[in-house]
Protein backbone atom coordinates (compact mmCIF):
# COMPACT_ATOMS: atom_id res chain seq x y z
CA UNK A 1 0.00 0.00 0.00
CA UNK A 2 2.78 2.61 0.49
CA UNK A 3 3.91 4.70 -2.32
CA UNK A 4 6.79 6.57 -2.39
CA UNK A 5 7.52 9.56 -0.03
CA UNK A 6 6.63 12.17 -2.69
CA UNK A 7 2.87 10.91 -2.55
CA UNK A 8 0.87 10.65 0.13
CA UNK A 9 0.48 6.83 2.02
CA UNK A 10 -2.88 5.79 0.64
CA UNK A 11 -5.06 3.94 3.03
CA UNK A 12 -7.47 1.34 2.44
CA UNK A 13 -11.00 1.74 4.47
CA UNK A 14 -13.21 -0.93 4.12
CA UNK A 15 -16.90 -0.69 5.20
CA UNK A 16 -19.58 -2.58 6.38
CA UNK A 17 -21.06 -3.81 3.35
CA UNK A 18 -17.47 -4.82 2.09
CA UNK A 19 -16.73 -2.18 -0.19
CA UNK A 20 -12.87 -1.06 0.08
CA UNK A 21 -12.11 2.38 -0.85
CA UNK A 22 -8.49 4.08 -1.08
CA UNK A 23 -8.07 7.44 0.31
CA UNK A 24 -4.68 9.51 0.80
CA UNK A 25 -3.95 9.01 4.53
CA UNK A 26 -3.94 13.15 5.18
CA UNK A 27 -7.32 13.21 4.07
CA UNK A 28 -8.48 9.63 6.32
CA UNK A 29 -6.52 11.12 9.10
CA UNK A 30 -9.62 13.94 9.60
CA UNK A 31 -11.65 11.46 11.38
CA UNK A 32 -10.01 11.38 14.81
CA UNK A 33 -10.55 7.48 15.11
CA UNK A 34 -8.41 6.65 12.05
CA UNK A 35 -5.82 8.90 13.07
CA UNK A 36 -5.45 7.28 16.48
CA UNK A 37 -5.11 3.87 14.69
CA UNK A 38 -2.35 5.73 11.82
CA UNK A 39 -0.43 7.03 15.12
CA UNK A 40 -0.51 3.48 16.51
CA UNK A 41 0.34 1.40 13.88
CA UNK A 42 -2.58 -0.29 13.47
CA UNK A 43 -3.23 0.83 10.23
CA UNK A 44 -1.76 -1.56 7.52
CA UNK A 45 -4.63 -4.07 6.45
CA UNK A 46 -7.52 -2.72 5.19
CA UNK A 47 -9.17 -0.95 8.19
CA UNK A 48 -12.40 -2.29 9.08
CA UNK A 49 -15.59 -0.28 9.81
CA UNK A 50 -18.23 -1.83 10.81
CA UNK A 51 -20.59 0.74 11.31
CA UNK A 52 -20.33 2.74 7.81
CA UNK A 53 -21.57 1.48 4.55
CA UNK A 54 -20.01 2.03 1.83
CA UNK A 55 -22.09 5.15 0.36
CA UNK A 56 -21.81 6.68 3.40
CA UNK A 57 -17.85 6.53 3.20
CA UNK A 58 -17.82 7.37 0.11
CA UNK A 59 -19.60 11.19 1.40
CA UNK A 60 -17.68 11.15 4.55
CA UNK A 61 -14.10 10.66 2.42
CA UNK A 62 -15.60 13.32 0.23
CA UNK A 63 -15.99 15.78 2.73
CA UNK A 64 -12.34 15.13 4.69
CA UNK A 65 -11.21 15.40 1.18
CA UNK A 66 -12.22 18.80 0.51
CA UNK A 67 -11.35 19.55 4.31
CA UNK A 68 -7.74 18.30 3.72
CA UNK A 69 -7.38 20.82 0.90
CA UNK A 70 -4.73 23.01 2.09
CA UNK A 71 -6.17 25.99 -0.77
CA UNK A 72 -9.80 25.68 -0.15
CA UNK A 73 -10.63 28.95 1.40
CA UNK A 74 -12.78 29.60 4.38
CA UNK A 75 -15.43 31.40 1.79
CA UNK A 76 -15.41 27.83 -0.67
CA UNK A 77 -15.66 25.65 2.16
CA UNK A 78 -18.73 27.49 3.61
CA UNK A 79 -20.28 27.31 0.52
CA UNK A 80 -19.39 23.85 -0.42
CA UNK A 81 -20.53 23.09 3.13
CA UNK A 82 -24.00 24.36 2.49
CA UNK A 83 -24.49 22.33 -0.49
CA UNK A 84 -23.05 18.92 1.16
CA UNK A 85 -25.73 19.27 3.64
CA UNK A 86 -28.38 19.39 0.91
CA UNK A 87 -29.41 15.63 1.37
CA UNK A 88 -32.26 13.57 2.22
CA UNK A 89 -32.96 12.47 5.92
CA UNK A 90 -31.52 9.22 5.58
CA UNK A 91 -28.27 10.51 4.51
CA UNK A 92 -27.84 12.76 6.93
CA UNK A 93 -28.96 10.06 9.28
CA UNK A 94 -25.92 7.99 8.20
CA UNK A 95 -23.96 11.01 7.90
CA UNK A 96 -24.38 11.79 11.85
CA UNK A 97 -24.09 8.22 12.67
CA UNK A 98 -20.41 7.75 10.92
CA UNK A 99 -19.19 11.15 11.82
CA UNK A 100 -19.27 10.32 15.31
CA UNK A 101 -18.34 7.03 14.77
CA UNK A 102 -15.23 8.30 13.19
CA UNK A 103 -15.06 11.47 15.45
CA UNK A 104 -15.04 13.98 12.58
CA UNK A 105 -15.84 17.00 15.00
CA UNK A 106 -16.32 19.40 12.09
CA UNK A 107 -18.34 17.13 10.03
CA UNK A 108 -21.05 15.84 13.07
CA UNK A 109 -21.32 20.14 13.73
CA UNK A 110 -22.37 20.88 10.19
CA UNK A 111 -25.06 18.12 10.15
CA UNK A 112 -26.25 18.92 13.69
CA UNK A 113 -26.19 22.81 12.44
CA UNK A 114 -28.60 21.16 9.66
CA UNK A 115 -30.80 19.42 11.20
CA UNK A 116 -31.22 21.98 13.80
CA UNK A 117 -32.08 23.92 11.09
CA UNK A 118 -34.44 21.96 10.04
CA UNK A 119 -36.38 22.37 13.42
CA UNK A 120 -35.71 25.64 13.95
CA UNK A 121 -39.16 28.18 13.96
CA UNK A 122 -41.42 25.06 13.74
CA UNK A 123 -43.85 24.31 16.27
CA UNK A 124 -44.26 20.72 17.80
CA UNK A 125 -46.60 19.17 14.95
CA UNK A 126 -44.75 20.46 12.21
CA UNK A 127 -41.54 18.62 13.73
CA UNK A 128 -43.09 14.76 14.30
CA UNK A 129 -44.45 15.52 10.91
CA UNK A 130 -40.96 16.26 9.22
CA UNK A 131 -39.32 13.54 11.37
CA UNK A 132 -41.90 11.22 11.31
CA UNK A 133 -42.05 10.86 14.99
CA UNK A 134 -45.24 9.64 16.79
CA UNK A 135 -46.64 11.54 19.62
CA UNK A 136 -46.80 9.09 22.49
CA UNK A 137 -48.03 11.62 25.11
CA UNK A 138 -51.63 10.77 26.47
CA UNK A 139 -54.04 13.59 25.94
CA UNK A 140 -53.73 14.39 30.18
CA UNK A 141 -49.65 15.00 29.75
CA UNK A 142 -50.03 17.00 26.53
CA UNK A 143 -52.76 19.57 28.58
CA UNK A 144 -50.54 19.50 31.62
CA UNK A 145 -47.28 20.30 29.14
CA UNK A 146 -49.21 22.92 27.45
CA UNK A 147 -50.55 24.46 30.66
CA UNK A 148 -47.05 24.44 31.71
CA UNK A 149 -45.43 26.74 29.15
CA UNK A 150 -48.65 28.65 28.52
CA UNK A 151 -47.92 31.74 30.17
CA UNK A 152 -44.49 31.86 28.86
CA UNK A 153 -44.63 31.56 25.31
CA UNK A 154 -47.15 33.73 23.06
CA UNK B 1 -53.11 -2.42 2.31
CA UNK B 2 -54.53 0.33 1.26
CA UNK B 3 -53.53 1.99 4.51
CA UNK B 4 -49.82 1.38 3.83
CA UNK B 5 -50.13 3.26 0.58
CA UNK B 6 -51.43 6.07 2.97
CA UNK B 7 -48.96 6.07 5.07
CA UNK B 8 -46.14 5.50 2.38
CA UNK B 9 -47.17 8.34 0.80
CA UNK B 10 -47.28 10.46 3.83
CA UNK B 11 -43.34 9.98 5.16
CA UNK B 12 -41.06 11.99 3.28
CA UNK B 13 -40.28 11.51 -0.23
CA UNK B 14 -36.33 11.20 1.32
CA UNK B 15 -37.37 8.53 3.63
CA UNK B 16 -38.46 6.33 0.96
CA UNK B 17 -35.42 6.98 -1.04
CA UNK B 18 -32.93 6.11 1.63
CA UNK B 19 -35.48 2.82 2.42
CA UNK B 20 -35.08 1.88 -1.12
CA UNK B 21 -31.54 2.28 -1.48
CA UNK B 22 -30.95 0.33 1.92
CA UNK B 23 -33.01 -2.22 0.41
CA UNK B 24 -30.88 -2.27 -2.47
CA UNK B 25 -27.88 -2.52 -0.46
CA UNK B 26 -28.83 -4.86 2.10
CA UNK B 27 -31.38 -7.21 0.57
CA UNK B 28 -30.48 -9.57 -2.15
CA UNK B 29 -33.92 -9.73 -3.65
CA UNK B 30 -36.91 -7.48 -3.40
CA UNK B 31 -39.35 -9.79 -2.21
CA UNK B 32 -40.93 -7.53 -0.26
CA UNK B 33 -44.47 -7.88 1.02
CA UNK B 34 -46.71 -4.62 1.36
CA UNK B 35 -46.36 -5.32 5.20
CA UNK B 36 -42.95 -6.08 5.86
CA UNK B 37 -42.48 -2.48 3.88
CA UNK B 38 -44.65 -0.80 6.31
CA UNK B 39 -42.81 -2.17 9.14
CA UNK B 40 -39.38 -1.89 7.77
CA UNK B 41 -40.51 2.20 7.14
CA UNK B 42 -41.75 2.22 10.52
CA UNK B 43 -38.88 0.84 12.43
CA UNK B 44 -36.21 3.44 10.40
CA UNK B 45 -38.24 6.55 9.98
CA UNK B 46 -37.72 8.37 13.21
CA UNK B 47 -34.35 8.62 12.65
CA UNK B 48 -33.58 11.01 15.81
CA UNK B 49 -34.56 8.75 18.19
CA UNK B 50 -31.85 6.46 17.23
CA UNK B 51 -29.21 9.13 17.16
CA UNK B 52 -26.47 8.78 20.50
CA UNK B 53 -28.00 11.36 23.23
CA UNK B 54 -24.85 13.25 23.41
CA UNK B 55 -25.33 14.05 19.37
CA UNK B 56 -29.23 14.65 19.96
CA UNK B 57 -28.59 17.00 23.07
CA UNK B 58 -25.63 18.77 20.57
CA UNK B 59 -28.47 19.41 17.85
CA UNK B 60 -30.90 21.05 20.64
CA UNK B 61 -28.10 23.19 22.07
CA UNK B 62 -28.23 24.97 18.29
CA UNK B 63 -31.53 25.97 18.50
CA UNK B 64 -32.80 28.90 19.61
CA UNK B 65 -34.86 28.78 23.42
CA UNK B 66 -38.66 28.96 22.36
CA UNK B 67 -37.39 26.06 19.34
CA UNK B 68 -36.29 24.15 22.50
CA UNK B 69 -39.29 24.75 24.63
CA UNK B 70 -40.99 23.00 21.74
CA UNK B 71 -39.36 20.64 21.14
CA UNK B 72 -39.51 19.30 24.43
CA UNK B 73 -43.26 18.69 23.20
CA UNK B 74 -42.59 16.69 20.09
CA UNK B 75 -42.37 13.37 22.16
CA UNK B 76 -41.18 11.72 25.32
CA UNK B 77 -37.72 10.84 24.20
CA UNK B 78 -37.31 14.38 23.78
CA UNK B 79 -38.82 16.23 26.72
CA UNK B 80 -36.48 13.96 28.90
CA UNK B 81 -33.17 14.54 26.55
CA UNK B 82 -33.98 17.89 27.28
CA UNK B 83 -34.78 17.84 31.17
CA UNK B 84 -31.87 15.74 31.21
CA UNK B 85 -29.25 17.26 33.58
CA UNK B 86 -26.38 16.79 31.54
CA UNK B 87 -28.82 18.73 29.08
CA UNK B 88 -28.89 21.77 31.49
CA UNK B 89 -25.09 22.11 31.89
CA UNK B 90 -24.23 21.97 28.13
CA UNK B 91 -27.09 24.33 27.67
CA UNK B 92 -25.41 27.05 30.35
CA UNK B 93 -22.71 27.34 28.55
CA UNK B 94 -24.09 29.03 25.69
CA UNK B 95 -24.29 33.11 25.85
CA UNK B 96 -27.14 34.35 27.71
CA UNK B 97 -30.28 35.97 26.80
CA UNK B 98 -31.38 39.59 27.60
CA UNK B 99 -34.56 40.11 29.33
CA UNK B 100 -36.21 43.40 29.18
CA UNK B 101 -39.08 44.46 31.68
CA UNK B 102 -41.31 46.89 30.48
CA UNK B 103 -43.57 48.86 33.15
CA UNK B 104 -42.25 46.77 36.17
CA UNK B 105 -44.94 43.54 35.30
CA UNK B 106 -44.00 42.24 31.68
CA UNK B 107 -41.07 40.44 30.73
CA UNK B 108 -39.63 39.43 27.17
CA UNK B 109 -36.34 37.38 26.52
CA UNK B 110 -34.40 38.47 23.60
CA UNK B 111 -32.62 35.88 21.91
CA UNK B 112 -28.83 37.35 21.05
CA UNK B 113 -28.21 38.58 17.81
CA UNK B 114 -31.45 39.02 16.96
CA UNK B 115 -33.11 42.10 18.53
CA UNK B 116 -35.26 42.12 15.56
CA UNK B 117 -38.67 41.97 16.38
CA UNK B 118 -39.31 38.06 15.41
CA UNK B 119 -36.64 36.84 18.19
CA UNK B 120 -38.49 38.74 20.85
CA UNK B 121 -40.30 35.68 23.48
CA UNK B 122 -42.59 37.35 25.55
CA UNK B 123 -42.54 36.16 29.25
CA UNK B 124 -45.14 37.50 30.75
CA UNK B 125 -46.65 37.07 34.14
CA UNK B 126 -43.28 34.99 35.57
CA UNK B 127 -44.92 33.91 38.67
CA UNK B 128 -48.71 32.42 37.57
CA UNK B 129 -50.62 32.83 40.96
CA UNK B 130 -48.81 36.37 41.02
CA UNK B 131 -50.97 39.26 41.00
CA UNK B 132 -50.32 41.25 38.17
CA UNK B 133 -50.81 44.54 39.17
CA UNK B 134 -48.09 44.06 41.81
CA UNK B 135 -44.67 46.24 40.74
CA UNK B 136 -42.17 43.02 40.51
CA UNK B 137 -38.74 43.43 41.25
CA UNK B 138 -35.47 41.74 39.38
CA UNK B 139 -33.12 40.51 42.28
CA UNK B 140 -31.10 38.57 39.68
CA UNK B 141 -31.16 35.75 37.74
CA UNK B 142 -28.14 32.50 38.06
CA UNK B 143 -27.97 29.55 36.46
CA UNK B 144 -31.67 30.06 34.12
CA UNK B 145 -33.55 30.92 37.49
CA UNK B 146 -34.86 34.17 38.43
CA UNK B 147 -35.37 35.73 41.52
CA UNK B 148 -37.92 38.22 41.79
CA UNK B 149 -39.50 40.40 44.58
CA UNK B 150 -42.76 41.85 45.70
CA UNK B 151 -43.32 44.45 48.47
CA UNK B 152 -46.25 44.02 49.87
CA UNK B 153 -47.83 46.22 52.73
CA UNK B 154 -45.85 44.38 55.58
CA UNK B 155 -43.56 42.26 54.31
CA UNK B 156 -41.19 41.39 51.51
CA UNK B 157 -42.41 38.28 49.46
CA UNK B 158 -39.35 36.78 46.90
CA UNK B 159 -40.15 34.35 44.59
CA UNK B 160 -37.56 31.99 42.42
CA UNK B 161 -39.01 30.59 38.93
CA UNK B 162 -37.61 28.70 36.26
CA UNK B 163 -39.72 30.90 33.11
CA UNK B 164 -38.78 28.11 31.37
CA UNK B 165 -40.46 25.18 33.20
CA UNK B 166 -43.01 27.39 34.89
CA UNK B 167 -41.71 26.28 38.17
CA UNK B 168 -41.97 28.90 40.72
CA UNK B 169 -41.37 28.90 44.56
CA UNK B 170 -42.03 31.07 46.98
CA UNK B 171 -39.47 31.66 49.77
CA UNK B 172 -40.45 32.41 53.08
CA UNK B 173 -41.66 35.77 54.23
CA UNK B 174 -38.95 38.49 55.67
CA UNK B 175 -39.52 40.31 58.83
CA UNK B 176 -40.52 43.76 57.72
CA UNK B 177 -38.79 46.83 59.21
CA UNK B 178 -37.63 46.28 62.89
CA UNK B 179 -37.68 50.18 63.75
CA UNK B 180 -37.72 53.07 61.30
CA UNK B 181 -35.42 53.30 59.26
CA UNK B 182 -34.37 49.61 58.72
CA UNK B 183 -36.04 48.86 55.52
CA UNK B 184 -34.41 46.42 53.23
CA UNK B 185 -32.22 48.47 50.42
CA UNK B 186 -29.96 46.32 48.25
CA UNK B 187 -30.73 42.37 46.98
CA UNK B 188 -28.63 39.86 45.37
CA UNK B 189 -29.54 35.90 44.15
CA UNK B 190 -26.80 33.89 43.49
CA UNK B 191 -25.03 30.05 43.62
CA UNK B 192 -21.63 29.13 45.18
CA UNK B 193 -20.54 25.71 43.14
CA UNK B 194 -18.17 25.25 46.35
CA UNK B 195 -21.42 24.16 48.33
CA UNK B 196 -23.90 23.98 45.70
CA UNK B 197 -26.36 26.22 47.14
CA UNK B 198 -28.44 28.97 46.21
CA UNK B 199 -28.87 31.52 48.45
CA UNK B 200 -30.65 35.27 48.33
CA UNK B 201 -29.30 37.95 50.46
CA UNK B 202 -31.18 41.50 51.37
CA UNK B 203 -29.23 44.27 53.18
CA UNK B 204 -31.16 46.10 55.76
CA UNK B 205 -30.02 50.16 55.68
CA UNK B 206 -27.31 50.60 57.55
CA UNK B 207 -27.62 52.32 61.23
CA UNK B 208 -25.65 54.13 63.34
CA UNK B 209 -25.02 52.38 67.29
CA UNK B 210 -23.17 53.15 70.25
CA UNK B 211 -20.22 51.02 70.93
CA UNK B 212 -19.78 51.58 74.72
CA UNK B 213 -16.57 49.43 74.57
CA UNK B 214 -14.41 52.12 72.63
CA UNK B 215 -17.19 55.07 73.54
CA UNK B 216 -17.53 56.01 69.85
CA UNK B 217 -20.68 55.69 67.09
CA UNK B 218 -20.54 53.13 64.40
CA UNK B 219 -22.32 51.87 61.50
CA UNK B 220 -23.54 48.64 60.97
CA UNK B 221 -25.40 46.92 58.51
CA UNK B 222 -28.16 44.07 59.37
CA UNK B 223 -27.87 41.58 56.39
CA UNK B 224 -30.54 38.64 55.93
CA UNK B 225 -29.67 35.55 54.26
CA UNK B 226 -31.77 32.94 52.89
CA UNK B 227 -30.73 29.13 51.77
CA UNK B 228 -32.89 27.75 49.38
CA UNK B 229 -34.55 24.43 50.81
CA UNK B 230 -34.32 25.69 54.42
CA UNK B 231 -37.45 27.21 56.43
CA UNK B 232 -35.79 30.60 57.59
CA UNK B 233 -33.79 33.44 57.09
CA UNK B 234 -30.82 34.04 59.36
CA UNK B 235 -29.57 37.47 60.14
CA UNK B 236 -26.07 38.88 60.84
CA UNK B 237 -24.43 42.37 61.74
CA UNK B 238 -21.82 42.92 58.87
CA UNK B 239 -19.32 46.62 58.58
CA UNK B 240 -21.42 48.86 56.78
CA UNK B 241 -22.01 49.71 53.36
CA UNK B 242 -24.21 52.31 51.61
CA UNK B 243 -26.24 51.14 48.49
CA UNK B 244 -28.69 53.24 46.25
CA UNK B 245 -32.40 51.96 47.40
CA UNK B 246 -33.03 48.71 45.34
CA UNK B 247 -29.93 47.90 44.10
CA UNK B 248 -30.13 44.18 42.60
CA UNK B 249 -26.80 42.84 42.97
CA UNK B 250 -24.25 41.89 39.97
CA UNK B 251 -23.65 38.05 40.23
CA UNK B 252 -20.14 36.78 38.45
CA UNK B 253 -17.52 34.21 40.12
CA UNK B 254 -20.00 33.07 42.52
CA UNK B 255 -19.84 36.59 43.59
CA UNK B 256 -22.11 39.47 44.31
CA UNK B 257 -21.14 42.74 43.35
CA UNK B 258 -23.27 46.33 43.95
CA UNK B 259 -21.71 50.23 44.32
CA UNK B 260 -21.71 50.79 47.58
CA UNK B 261 -19.73 53.97 50.00
CA UNK B 262 -18.42 52.33 52.26
CA UNK B 263 -18.11 53.48 55.70
CA UNK B 264 -15.79 56.36 54.81
CA UNK B 265 -18.33 57.71 51.98
CA UNK B 266 -15.98 56.64 49.15
CA UNK B 267 -17.19 55.33 46.31
CA UNK B 268 -16.25 51.14 46.42
CA UNK B 269 -17.47 48.02 44.37
CA UNK B 270 -18.83 46.07 47.25
CA UNK B 271 -18.56 42.07 47.21
CA UNK B 272 -20.42 39.27 48.45
CA UNK B 273 -19.20 35.65 48.51
CA UNK B 274 -21.88 33.41 48.32
CA UNK B 275 -20.23 30.25 49.50
CA UNK B 276 -18.28 31.77 52.60
CA UNK B 277 -20.63 34.87 52.88
CA UNK B 278 -17.94 36.97 53.29
CA UNK B 279 -18.00 40.95 52.32
CA UNK B 280 -15.26 42.48 50.40
CA UNK B 281 -13.98 45.38 48.77
CA UNK B 282 -13.23 44.84 45.23
CA UNK B 283 -10.76 48.33 43.81
CA UNK B 284 -12.78 50.54 41.48
CA UNK B 285 -11.30 51.49 37.79
CA UNK B 286 -8.59 54.74 37.95
CA UNK B 287 -10.76 57.36 36.29
CA UNK B 288 -11.20 60.91 38.67
CA UNK B 289 -13.65 60.47 41.07
CA UNK B 290 -14.37 64.44 42.90
CA UNK B 291 -13.68 63.98 46.55
CA UNK B 292 -16.33 66.27 47.36
CA UNK B 293 -18.91 64.26 45.24
CA UNK B 294 -19.11 60.47 46.26
CA UNK B 295 -22.70 60.62 46.97
CA UNK B 296 -23.24 61.67 43.19
CA UNK B 297 -21.12 59.39 41.57
CA UNK B 298 -23.20 56.31 43.10
CA UNK B 299 -25.65 57.46 40.98
CA UNK B 300 -23.74 58.48 37.84
CA UNK B 301 -21.53 54.93 37.54
CA UNK B 302 -23.60 52.13 36.52
CA UNK B 303 -22.42 48.41 37.59
CA UNK B 304 -22.71 45.20 34.94
CA UNK B 305 -21.36 42.43 33.90
CA UNK B 306 -20.38 41.85 30.25
CA UNK B 307 -19.00 39.44 28.17
CA UNK B 308 -18.08 37.69 31.82
CA UNK B 309 -16.32 40.75 32.90
CA UNK B 310 -16.94 42.91 35.37
CA UNK B 311 -17.33 46.57 34.16
CA UNK B 312 -18.44 49.93 34.72
CA UNK B 313 -19.93 52.82 32.46
CA UNK B 314 -19.69 56.10 33.61
CA UNK B 315 -19.57 59.46 31.85
CA UNK B 316 -16.68 61.07 33.22
CA UNK B 317 -17.20 64.81 33.07
CA UNK B 318 -20.63 66.35 34.25
CA UNK B 319 -22.15 67.48 31.12
CA UNK B 320 -20.01 65.28 28.70
CA UNK B 321 -22.07 63.66 25.43
CA UNK B 322 -19.52 60.57 26.09
CA UNK B 323 -20.03 57.51 28.55
CA UNK B 324 -17.18 55.54 29.01
CA UNK B 325 -17.09 51.69 29.58
CA UNK B 326 -14.65 49.87 31.67
CA UNK B 327 -13.89 46.19 31.84
CA UNK B 328 -12.19 44.07 34.34
CA UNK B 329 -10.53 41.83 32.47
CA UNK B 330 -9.26 39.66 35.07
CA UNK B 331 -11.48 39.62 37.96
CA UNK B 332 -10.14 41.03 40.75
CA UNK B 333 -7.36 42.42 39.45
CA UNK B 334 -6.92 46.45 39.65
CA UNK B 335 -3.99 47.28 37.05
CA UNK B 336 -6.71 44.86 34.53
CA UNK B 337 -9.17 47.43 34.39
CA UNK B 338 -9.47 48.50 30.77
CA UNK B 339 -10.93 51.61 28.94
CA UNK B 340 -13.32 49.51 26.51
CA UNK B 341 -15.31 51.73 24.92
CA UNK B 342 -16.00 55.64 24.57
CA UNK B 343 -19.80 55.88 23.60
CA UNK B 344 -20.42 59.37 22.46
CA UNK B 345 -23.32 61.38 20.08
CA UNK B 346 -23.72 64.69 20.44
CA UNK B 347 -27.88 64.33 19.97
CA UNK B 348 -28.04 62.75 23.73
CA UNK B 349 -26.55 65.02 26.17
CA UNK B 350 -25.89 63.59 29.77
CA UNK B 351 -26.67 66.10 32.15
CA UNK B 352 -26.15 66.31 35.98
CA UNK B 353 -29.17 64.64 36.86
CA UNK B 354 -29.45 62.27 39.79
CA UNK B 355 -31.63 59.73 38.33
CA UNK B 356 -30.27 56.84 36.08
CA UNK B 357 -29.26 58.12 32.32
CA UNK B 358 -27.42 55.02 30.40
CA UNK B 359 -26.68 51.59 31.10
CA UNK B 360 -25.24 49.60 28.08
CA UNK B 361 -26.93 46.14 27.18
CA UNK B 362 -24.80 44.25 24.91
CA UNK B 363 -21.88 45.71 23.93
CA UNK B 364 -18.99 43.83 21.99
CA UNK B 365 -16.14 44.96 19.66
CA UNK B 366 -16.89 46.41 16.65
CA UNK B 367 -20.44 45.00 16.59
CA UNK B 368 -24.01 46.97 17.13
CA UNK B 369 -23.98 48.04 20.92
CA UNK B 370 -27.18 48.42 22.73
CA UNK B 371 -27.62 50.49 25.29
CA UNK B 372 -31.04 52.04 27.35
CA UNK B 373 -30.83 55.97 27.32
CA UNK B 374 -32.95 58.81 29.03
CA UNK B 375 -33.78 60.20 32.61
CA UNK B 376 -35.55 56.97 33.51
CA UNK B 377 -33.78 54.68 30.90
CA UNK B 378 -37.17 54.21 28.97
CA UNK B 379 -34.94 54.48 25.23
CA UNK B 380 -32.59 51.52 23.54
CA UNK B 381 -30.91 53.03 21.76
CA UNK B 382 -28.82 51.20 18.99
CA UNK B 383 -24.95 52.30 18.47
CA UNK B 384 -22.76 51.58 15.81
CA UNK B 385 -19.06 52.02 16.97
CA UNK B 386 -17.81 51.93 13.25
CA UNK B 387 -19.71 54.34 11.90
CA UNK B 388 -20.34 56.57 15.31
CA UNK B 389 -24.40 56.17 14.14
CA UNK B 390 -27.25 55.54 16.59
CA UNK B 391 -30.86 55.24 16.21
CA UNK B 392 -33.57 54.91 18.84
CA UNK B 393 -35.58 50.99 18.94
CA UNK B 394 -37.92 51.92 20.85
CA UNK B 395 -39.97 54.95 18.76
CA UNK B 396 -43.53 53.73 19.51
CA UNK B 397 -44.43 56.25 22.29
CA UNK B 398 -43.84 54.04 25.00
CA UNK B 399 -41.95 56.27 27.94
CA UNK B 400 -41.85 54.06 30.51
CA UNK B 401 -39.22 52.58 32.46
CA UNK B 402 -37.58 49.61 30.98
CA UNK B 403 -35.15 47.26 33.03
CA UNK B 404 -32.62 45.02 31.05
CA UNK B 405 -30.92 42.10 32.37
CA UNK B 406 -29.02 39.01 31.52
CA UNK B 407 -30.30 35.95 31.67
CA UNK B 408 -28.58 32.38 30.59
CA UNK B 409 -31.70 29.98 30.48
CA UNK B 410 -31.94 26.22 31.75
CA UNK B 411 -34.10 23.71 32.03
CA UNK B 412 -32.66 22.96 36.15
CA UNK B 413 -35.45 22.32 38.13
CA UNK B 414 -36.65 23.86 41.09
CA UNK B 415 -37.15 20.27 42.61
CA UNK B 416 -33.81 19.72 42.25
CA UNK B 417 -32.18 23.25 43.77
CA UNK B 418 -33.99 22.25 46.68
CA UNK B 419 -33.02 18.45 46.92
CA UNK B 420 -29.57 19.42 46.37
CA UNK B 421 -29.82 20.93 49.99
CA UNK B 422 -30.80 17.88 51.36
Amino acid sequence: MSLSPSTSKMLSLKSSDGKVLEVEEHVAVLCETIKSLVEDGCADSPIPLANVDGATLGNVMEWCKKHADQKASADDLEDWDAEFVERDQGELYHLIMAANYLNIKGLLDLICQKVADMIKGKHPEKIREIFNIENDFTPEQQEQIRKDNSWAFE
Amino acid sequence: MATGRCKLESVLESLILQYEEDSKNEMTTTAYTENQKTDQQQRTSDRMSELPCHVAMDIFGKLPIQSIVYCRRVCKAWRDLILDPRFTRLHLKSAPILMFQFDSVKIYMVEPDACDGDAITKVNNCCSYMPTSNTIRIVGSCNGLLCFQVDGLRCTIFHISNPLTGECMTIPKIKAALTGGNYLCAFGFGFSSKTNLYKVIAMRCPQKIWDSSETSWHWHMEVEIYTVGTATWRSTVCPAYHFLCGSSGIFLNGTLHWLALDVNHTLVICSFDIGNEQFQTIPMPPFPISSSDQQNELYRQKIGQLGGCLCIHACENLGSHSVVLWMMKDYGIKESWTKELVFEDRRWQYSRCTGEWVQLIRYSRNKETLLLHGYRLTDVISWDPKTGNSRRLNDHGSRSRIRVFHHIPSFLSLEDVVMGEN
